[in-house]
């Protein structure tokens, strides 16, 4: 599994073509901000980014709400990581 | 020793990113095998005829031509990223694979370390 992190709106940009199937997405800093729109991909948002800027509950489904330890997890779980910034 | 793919994804005169990317691959390939995907504007780095002269910077796009004697294994590029921008390959100052999506996915997965710059 490949883990995709993306921390601005305009990294969406420069990886959606690279993100395969079975790959994970993790949204976080100004990139939470992309789940208010529809994604083609499942993906996680860290939770203290998405409550800073007031998105709890504005976010389009299916956005998964992780924390840092599960992010942590996904790291150490991931065959790579690529961040999209 | 682990693979790696430099991905370049910022235009060319703007920042350093650029600059400062084309650096690292130059230098990782020295000890790895490297291979090189442009996405985005970072298909921009690549285009014929940049001229910073009176710019006053170094105009870095002439060490391009120097990646295949560094033994970089793979020049690639976004084909849609490349079509969003009017551009061919004909554009370009050195010989580049244009991909599709499922083009770069395998090229990522065949990597194992990804560096963005």
């Amino acid at each position: 599994m490949i883990l995709h992190t993306i921390n601005k709106v305009a990294g969406l940009a420069l990886c959606q073509h690279l993100i395969a199937a079975d790959d994970k997405v993790v949204l976080l800093e100004d990139g939470v901000y992309l789940g208010l729109q529809p994604l083609a991909f499942s993906i996680c948002a860290i939770r203290l980014d998405v409550e800073a800027r007031g998105l709890v509950g504005r976010l389009k489904e299916p956005v998964e709400l992780i924390d840092y330890s599960d992010f942590v997890s996904l790291c150490t779980e991931a065959d790579k990581i690529c961040s999209w910034f | 020793m682990s693979s790696m793919l430099f991905v370049f994804s910022r235009p060319p005169h703007g920042s350093i990113n650029a600059q400062e990317g084309l650096d690292a691959l130059l230098m990782g390939s020295a000890f790895t095998t490297c291979s090189v995907l442009f996405v985005g504007d970072g298909v921009l780095q690549l285009v014929a005829g940049q001229s910073t002269d009176a710019l006053g910077t170094k105009n870095f796009s002439l060490s391009f031509g120097a990646l295949k004697d560094y033994g970089v294994t793979r020049i690639a590029c976004s084909m849609p990223d490349l079509l969003a921008r009017g551009l061919n390959k004909s554009d370009f100052l050195i010989e580049v694979e244009p991909l599709d999506a499922a083009g770069m996915q395998a090229l990522i997965r065949h990597h194992d370390k990804v560096l963005n710059f």
